[in-house]
């Protein structure tokens, strides 16, 4: 290298050195973006696997002086405190909000599908009107929807969190239409011939096409709903309904300065969605990045 | 083909054509009815639950309640518009939501860097995607919960360090000073969904034309401002409106870091979380009608900037 390099004219060699060192220097960079995002997660494990008495009393090691307890994990998993426990607080997660889920992502897929690739005169004017809606800001319905709930007696009940998603979301809609606005119009005219009705085609062709799109859009409100803290902690008041978010909260309140405890309940109310997104990653990111495909 | 074997078929067809107008109308309009049914879900979601609380709440911030029972209504005019508009308690939030939004130029000017670090041929791309985006599918109390051990102000990780360097140790979490700039640095931690939308931005930006300036000798600096920057816009612009709209709303971060529920000097009293705090935590005192009014004023104030950004963006914004 050295020899060639001194062959090649001094702007060349300047440039080429400055390439090595612009290489060297990204890597480097990198790494310390990478190390504060995972040093953290670090931080998290090695102190859910420390003893309460060195956590609490002692300046923090990077490694335990008195070796590893996994104590805090059995009481997360196996403690029972004023009616919830973090094991319970996971299936109600799920039970609450997969129905809302998954009826929702079906009338999304079918409200995508007709604004894609049926012609109706609202069809414009319909999806101009969702545009809008996603620009306004939701903050003034908590406390009117708050109000309603309570007066049709669904506080405190999965209600309020399950009804409203099985009309299906205005983002998931956007995505999932720029999705079938891909597929060929040539399917639809041959399935017509076939005499499928629109709603036949859609059941039997499209949402088999769609299947890659919907499981991403499935995966990502599917995360937004297991991290969804402000809805169950408003509506869900008996601590046997709690979400495990909010499991996971009143677990922090009571032991406040156990912090194995609570670092150990953060990881196990992590973990799940971190599995789903290692095995799911490819879904997740392309979803999240086509989802801004609305521009212009 | 069966046409032309049966002339008796294409008499019928013949017959068909002459009405077909009428048919055809026919026809349009069951798939108006189809498709507007079909496309109505989300409309009908809206309404109940979006359109309809916004409108009942515009209706009771006019009105005096504190408590949940809707027949307690009392009338009140402009009243909690008043109170919230003169209460020192509203500008300090104001205040405390503005500085939260500086998360918004931060996280986006990272993310771009990130992801601008990510377009060159390094080692290890994959896993660093892999990485990045982990912080986002880990839930706000989660991570706030392990922020406030990193945070913590006797044997945190920080403090332990900065002890150990023989500064003094510093109370993130209690401290006016400090509070915001911390929560700030938590939510630079979980910015992951912004790199991966700015990687799909620079990915499409069309590489022939950077080849093209630097064959023609362009820095690289250069390119970037000529090329590479006008080709995001459009998604920045989308990622400028959509985060600023969030942070405008933050109160989930707020409501778990606080032991005390507003924070030290109520630093953590964001204008969501106040008046989230107005109607459910100080119910008897402020009351609905007040929470109702600061949502309005919060949501007025969200589309006027939000308006701003779409007349400021012809200037910036670049859709080819």
């Amino acid at each position: 290298m050295e020899i060639t390099d001194k062959f090649l004219p001094a702007e060349a060699r300047s440039r080429k050195g400055k390439k090595k060192k612009l290489f060297i220097g990204s890597h480097f960079v990198l790494l310390l973006v990478l190390l504060f995002v995972l040093v953290p997660f670090y931080i998290l494990v090695i102190t859910s696997l420390e003893s309460e008495i060195e956590a609490n009393n002692a300046a923090f090691t990077w490694w335990p002086q008195m070796g590893f307890t996994v104590k805090a994990y059995k009481s997360v998993l196996f403690r029972k405190m004023g009616g919830t426990s973090v094991v319970r607080g996971l299936w109600n997660t799920l039970w609450i909000y997969l129905p809302g889920l998954i009826v929702g992502l079906f009338m999304s897929a079918l409200s995508a599908f007709a604004f894609a690739k049926l012609r109706f005169r609202a069809k414009n004017f319909m999806f101009s009107v969702l545009l809008v809606t996603m620009m306004i800001p939701n903050c003034m319905s908590t406390i009117a929807s708050f109000l309603i709930f309570d007066n049709i007696g669904w506080v405190n009940t999965p209600f309020p969190l399950m009804v409203p998603r099985m009309f299906g979301s205005i983002g998931v809609v956007f995505f999932l239409r720029q999705y079938f606005l891909g597929i060929p119009d040539d399917l639809m005219g041959a399935a017509k011939i076939d005499g499928l009705s629109n709603f036949g085609i859609f059941i039997k062709i499209m949402l088999g096409i769609a299947a890659p799109a919907l499981i991403a859009q499935f995966i990502i409100t599917f995360i937004g709903a297991y991290n969804d803290y402000m809805g169950p902690l408003i509506y869900l008041q008996d601590a046997s309904m709690y979400t495990l978010q909010i499991a996971l909260a009143f677990f922090a309140d009571v032991y406040t300065q156990n912090w194995p405890l609570r670092m150990a309940g953060c990881v196990v109310a992590m973990l799940p969605l971190i599995i789903l997104y290692l095995i799911s990653q490819k879904f997740i990111l392309k979803g999240i990045a086509v989802s801004s495909g609305l521009k212009g | 083909m069966r046409d032309k074997e049966n002339p008796e078929f294409s008499d019928t067809r013949l017959f068909k054509n002459n009405t077909a107008s009428s048919a055809a109308k026919k026809l349009k309009r069951r798939e108006d009815i189809e498709g507007t049914l079909m496309a109505i879900s989300p409309f009908i979601g809206y309404i109940l639950f979006g359109l309809f609380p916004m409108l009942l709440s515009l209706v009771v911030s006019f009105t005096e309640l504190k408590s949940y029972d809707i027949t307690r209504m009392k009338f009140v005019g402009f009243d909690n518009y008043k109170t919230i508009l003169t209460s020192e308690m509203f500008y300090t939030s104001v205040v405390n939501t503005l500085y939260y939004c500086l998360s918004v130029p931060v996280n986006m000017v990272s993310a771009l860097f990130i992801a601008n670090l990510l377009t060159k041929p390094l080692k290890a791309r994959g896993f660093a995607r892999t990485v990045l985006f982990l912080p986002s599918v880990c839930s706000t109390v989660g991570v706030t919960l392990m922020w406030t051990w990193i945070y913590e102000a006797n044997y945190g990780v920080i403090n332990t360090f900065l002890s150990g360097i023989g500064l003094p140790k510093v109370g993130f979490m209690t401290t006016k000073e400090w509070f915001m700039p911390s929560v700030l640095f938590l939510s630079l931690w979980m910015g992951g969904t912004n790199i991966v939308l700015m990687q799909a931005a620079l990915a499409n930006v069309d590489s022939s034309l950077k080849e093209a300036a630097r064959i023609d000798g362009a820095r690289e600096i250069t390119v970037f401002w000529k090329i590479t920057f006008p080709g995001i816009t459009p998604t920045l612009f989308y990622m400028l409106i959509m985060n600023l709209i969030g942070a405008m709303q933050e109160m989930a971060i707020m409501q778990v870091i606080t032991t005390n529920g507003v924070g030290p000097g109520y630093r953590a009293v964001t204008l969501t979380y106040y008046l989230y705090r107005m109607a459910f935590t100080n119910t008897a005192t402020d009351g609905l009608g007040m929470g109702s009014a600061l949502s309005w004023i919060v949501a007025i104030a969200i589309i006027i900037i939000t308006r701003i950004n779409f007349r400021l963006s012809k200037k910036w914004v670049n859709y080819d």
